[in-house]
């Protein structure tokens, strides 16, 4: 287990806030946030390149402070691989064995797992690290990584410079090795989609600040303040005031320029009268086809004002007259094509009411 | 359709022209060079070379020049790695000023350099060094030493660039997997930098074997066994003796080309194998 208690880091500019958190064994933990927010200061901090901080590090109940990187047991992969480029595959994957004093013949096991799970036996005879591909080195790194048992692997950025193809394979192997070697897995990036897909904890560092940390109960993050809602919700947070409120089922109606609208809201009681933010990501929202029976709540007139095409999916800014604001939805282009998407079209947008998220303002 | 201002499809690349400036520029110094060995050359006496070579005189000279360069530059290297290694990685207070200081003997002349040795040797604890330990002034310890002074900011620079292009991240990464400060430098800083350590040793060779104003001037300049080859060829131009003087520049030529080249293939895989 990894404890982080008032953890603050002040240097130059880069800096952390009495960050104070918890990292069960096994556990796949991701920290997310915009750039600049503190997460390679997090993790140098917790590997142990940083010891100028304040607060406590524990690793297993046993506090880190003066205990150089080496003895840790926690293993790093950074977003350039740093793969040895003076040495073969085999010499890479075998480095920290041989650091650490264990035989070939403890690891060998563990080894077929890895080029198993990473698919690395076509590589691991090769001599020169020189002409891997990016996916491969990352690869290399991993099984580096993992080959000597370590209590804890943290990634940073470890999929940032990775061709799309690549990146869903990787996080296909991350996700393997979490659930199969039981490794504890500390993944820091600015990737929220990445951050979801693979977290089972998600803690949202902004600013130095870790803002919240949330076990996610699906794809979706529900953000604990107004400052979480804009990094991921970017334009889609709208200014309401509250109709009425339910406690039971957490569930409140709110007014939003004209229209009403029903959202979820989580901790904070809000009462009739409170001003507040409502919100949802633009990946959250979708478009009705003409003649489709809408959801209860949440269906509003919309104009299409511009369509960004961007692979797979169309990014389409709404005005929504009812709401007076525009709301971007992103829109698969077979839905996109169906829907003869384009300037000017008249859509219906809907809003999921267990994913809009109301949140006292600030 | 054609717009009037288009640039046409394909232009003229103007990369041969580059390389052809390129290349002359390297004909014009490899020219130059060689200009300079011919001109040497027709100094020389026709059978006087071989003579010159085999004298008791010139022999000692060679081998007191290779004992000298090499051992300044090992010392050089044994002072320089560790000291480079600091400059790049430390986060020393005012490390900028530091290195800076570390450069200005390169700027001084060996003469002065030698002149500021010659002047630590004449205080107290020179004094007491020089009768109780080693001597250093006009004796062989003191060529040594002279050339170690010219050359070792030298060595540190290019050891400091090699170091500063090792990222110090893989230093981190071999950390996080068991290594100690010291191992990781020994297994992944020093394999990763070794071609550069390499030149700086070959580079600080050469300085050291063509080293002449700082030998003179601490361990001073007569026949015998203080007489380096660039000594040498110093006393036989000054005493008008110009055929023999123009003998050991061409055999000082021929030595350095010979060393440099040896060290630069053993200590350079790829060329290695371009080589043989």
């Amino acid at each position: 287990m990894i404890e982080l208690q008032n953890l603050s880091v002040r240097f130059g500019l880069y800096h952390l806030h009495e960050v104070t958190t918890s990292i069960e064994s096994g556990e796949y933990f991701v920290v997310t946030g915009p750039a600049g927010g503190g997460k390679t200061v997090l993790i140098e901090t917790l590997i142990g390149l940083n010891t100028h901080y304040r607060g406590r590090v524990l690793l297993d109940g046993v506090n880190m402070r003066g205990v150089p990187v080496e003895a840790r047991s926690i293993s790093y992969v950074p977003q350039d691989y740093g793969i040895f480029p003076h040495l073969s595959v085999r010499g890479n994957l075998l480095y920290g064995v041989q650091e650490r004093g264990l035989r070939r013949d403890d690891v060998a096991e563990r080894l077929e797992e890895l080029l198993d799970i990473l698919d690395l036996r076509p590589i691991v005879t090769r001599t020169k690290v020189t002409g891997l591909s990016a996916g491969e080195q990352q690869k290399v790194a991993l099984a580096r990584a993992l080959l000597s048992e370590p209590a804890a692997l943290v990634l940073d950025e470890p999929l940032a410079f990775l061709d799309d193809t690549v990146r869903r394979e990787l996080m296909l192997d991350l996700k393997r090795i979490n659930a199969e070697l039981g490794v504890t897995i500390v993944h820091a990036t600015r990737n929220l989609d990445e951050a979801l897909a693979l977290g089972k904890r998600v803690g949202v560092l902004i600013a130095g600040r870790m803002h919240q940390v949330t076990r996610l109960e699906g794809p979706h993050l529900r953000p604990a303040d107004t400052t979480v809602a804009h990094w991921i919700a970017g334009h889609n947070v709208f200014p309401a005031v509250v109709k009425s409120s339910d406690e039971a089922t957490g569930t409140a109606t709110v007014e939003c320029g004209e229209a009403k609208l029903v959202g979820r809201f989580y901790g904070t009681r809000l009462s009739s009268g409170m001003a507040v933010v409502v919100g949802l990501r633009p990946q959250e929202a979708f478009l009705l086809a003409d003649g489709v029976a809408p959801p209860v709540a949440n269906v509003l007139d919309a104009t299409v004002e511009t369509v960004l095409t961007y692979g797979s999916t169309d990014v389409a800014v709404l005005y929504v007259p009812g709401m007076q604001a525009k709301v971007e939805v992103m829109v698969p282009r077979a839905t996109a094509r169906a829907l003869e998407l384009a300037e000017g079209r008249s859509v219906r947008l809907a809003m999921p009411e267990e994913l809009l998220w109301v949140l006292p303002k600030e | 359709m054609t717009h009037p201002t288009q640039q046409p499809v394909v232009r003229r690349s103007r990369k041969d022209l580059f390389r052809a400036m390129a290349g002359l520029a390297a004909v014009v110094v490899v020219a130059y060079i060689v200009l300079l060995v011919v001109t040497n050359t027709s100094l020389l006496g026709t059978q006087s070379f071989t003579d010159l070579v085999t004298t008791e005189r010139t022999l000692g000279a060679i081998l007191l020049s290779l004992a000298m360069a090499l051992g300044a530059t090992a010392v050089a290297m044994l002072i320089g790695v560790p000291a480079a290694y600091a400059l790049s990685r430390l986060r020393i207070p005012g490390r900028v000023v530091w290195d800076t200081l570390v450069d200005v003997p390169i700027a001084l002349s060996p003469i002065a350099l030698g002149i500021i040795i010659i002047a630590m040797f004449s205080t107290g604890p020179g004094r007491f060094l020089e009768q109780n330990v080693l001597a250093f002034t006009y004796a062989v310890p003191g060529i040594l030493l002279a050339q170690l002074t010219v050359v070792c900011a030298l060595t540190i620079r290019l050891l400091k660039t090699a170091f500063d292009d090792v990222p110090p991240r893989l230093e981190a990464i071999a950390r996080t997997l068991g290594s100690t400060r010291w191992r990781a430098f020994r297994r992944v800083t020093l394999p990763v930098a070794r071609r550069a350590i390499f030149t700086a040793f070959v580079i600080s060779f050469a300085r050291a074997f063509g080293e002449f104003g700082a030998t003179l001037t601490v361990a001073g300049a007569a026949p015998g066994p203080r007489e380096t080859l660039p000594v040498s060829i110093f006393l036989r131009f000054s005493s008008l003796e110009v055929g023999k003087a123009a003998g050991l520049i061409f055999l000082t030529m021929l030595l350095a080309f010979g060393v440099i080249l040896v060290l630069r293939v053993l200590t350079s895989p790829d060329l290695r194998r371009e080589v043989w």
